[in-house]
Formats: structure tokens, C-alpha cells, sequence
């Protein structure tokens, strides 16, 4: 194959060195083209030849222009963006002015906070139907044992002072009361 | 043949296949949005499609040099 490209550049010697006709020689396919063109020069096989590197060398231009081109259009779009926008703050995006860092967007409060509203009674805080069943089907000293130790979040010495009973009371009641939901609920599944 | 010359000039026929070349050209696309921020992806990503199509119908598949113009 190599003698076949020695005898093309012989003929044309500006090609050498030309890296689009180099690498348009190395697929096979051209390779045959210019062979017939070499053995057997016409005007058909010069125009073969032609078309193909046409196409070859098409691709090659029209890969650099298109890549290169998005990439300077890319870096354009960005620049004009960020000078836009540096030009036009949104009120909330414009610095507080003065001595203080940050925007005015740092003084907005926090409503997020304020919107859980505090349950009275595990009885409101319980989605799930059947243990809301197995709850109201407790006593009424459990439930509130319940409600303190989980809605106030006290503990069973805290729950036993302020029900006036001891504090081994609580616990057992306590225990009591969840083995029962446990139970009612296990039924039901 | 070269696929590419191929599918531009089937474009240049018919402007229903310019999506061909845009498809063939995404890659670089989706490497480009990253020179911009993420809320502005979108909109990158639009006019670089945009600006494809443009090169499929401005480039003059004529003016490319044949093997024979290079040795003159």
C-alpha cells in the first residue's frame, strides 16, 4: 500500500505532508480509488477520487468549524448572560449596601418554622386508622400517660409527678398501653 | 463515503433531516451547557441547536477544495 501513496506523492509532491490527504489515505476505501487511479488514470477515477476526498475533507472542515464555533458561541451566551444579569439585579439579589455583606434575599425570615402547629392529643397526631383505633380503645389513663410521654415529651418520673402517682405506675401503664396497640395492631394486619 | 457529508447534503436537500446533523453534533452540545450555569441550560441548549442548523444551511459544500485544488 505504502508504494501506492509513494507514487501518488510522486506525481503530486505538494501533497505531502498535507495531514487531510494523509489521513484520508489511511481507510482502505480510498486506498482502492486511488489505486484504480494510479493504474488506470481516467477522468471517472480522478472524479472518484475527488468526490471522496470532497467528502472526506468536508467532514473533516465541517466538524472543526461546528465544534469550535459552539464553543465560542457558548462561552458568548455565558458572558452576555452574567453581564446582563449583573446589570439588572432582582431587588431581592441586590447587596445590602453599606458596610454588610450579602443580599437582601438574607433578610427574608424563616416562615417555614412557625407552620407545625403543636398536637394536643396523639389522637390528632395519628394517621394511621387502625392504631388510631387501638388508641381510642385505651383507657383514659393510658392515653394521657401516652399523650405526656409523647406529645409533651416528658419522662415517666415527670409524668408520675404531675398525675400524682408513682413513678413504677406510669411505667408499667406505659408499657401496658403500647403492648396493647401492638396487639390491636398485629390483629388487624 | 463520509458519513457526515452524507447527511448534510441530504439536509441541504430536504430540511426535514437537519435533525440528523444536529443528533450527530449533541454530544458536543451537552459538553458546551457547561460552560454556563445550570438555569441557563436550556436556553443554551436551544441556540446551540439553533446555530447548527445555521452551519448545515450556510456552509457551502462547493467551496471545499477537492484533491486536485490543494496541489495548485
Amino acid at each position: 500500500m505504502d508504494s501506492l501513496k509513494e507514487r501518488f506523492y510522486r506525481i503530486y509532491p505538494d501533497l505531502k505532508g498535507n495531514k487531510a490527504v494523509e489521513s484520508f489515505m489511511t481507510q482502505p476505501e480510498h486506498q482502492e480509488l486511488l489505486k484504480e487511479f494510479l493504474t488506470s488514470p481516467s477522468p471517472s477515477a480522478e472524479d472518484c477520487l475527488n468526490e471522496a476526498f470532497k467528502a472526506h475533507y468536508f467532514g473533516i472542515r465541517f466538524t472543526s468549524y461546528v465544534s469550535s464555533s459552539l464553543y465560542f458561541h457558548s462561552v458568548n451566551f455565558d458572558k452576555k448572560i452574567r453581564l446582563h444579569r449583573g446589570r439588572q439585579l432582582l431587588t431581592l439579589d441586590q447587596p445590602l449596601g453599606g458596610d454588610e455583606d450579602g443580599s437582601f434575599k438574607d433578610m427574608i425570615p424563616d416562615s417555614g418554622e412557625h407552620l407545625t402547629l403543636p398536637e394536643q392529643s396523639l389522637e390528632d397526631a395519628i394517621s394511621d386508622d387502625a392504631l388510631l383505633a387501638a388508641f381510642i380503645g385505651l383507657t383514659d389513663r393510658q392515653r394521657e400517660i401516652l399523650d405526656l410521654a409523647y406529645v409533651k415529651e416528658m419522662n415517666d418520673t415527670e409524668i408520675a409527678s404531675a398525675l400524682g402517682v408513682s413513678q413504677q405506675a406510669v411505667s408499667k401503664s406505659h408499657r401496658n398501653a403500647l403492648t396493647k396497640l401492638r396487639e390491636q395492631l398485629q390483629k388487624g394486619a | 463515503m463520509n458519513a457526515l457529508y452524507e447527511m448534510v447534503k441530504e439536509a441541504k436537500d430536504n430540511s426535514l433531516y437537519e435533525v440528523n446533523v444536529v443528533r450527530t453534533f449533541e454530544p458536543k452540545i451537552r459538553k458546551s451547557l457547561h460552560l454556563t450555569q445550570q438555569e441557563n441550560r436550556e436556553d443554551l441548549e436551544q441556540e446551540l441547536k439553533i446555530k447548527v442548523i445555521t452551519y448545515v444551511r450556510n456552509y457551502s459544500l462547493e467551496d471545499v477544495p477537492g484533491l486536485f485544488d490543494l496541489t495548485k
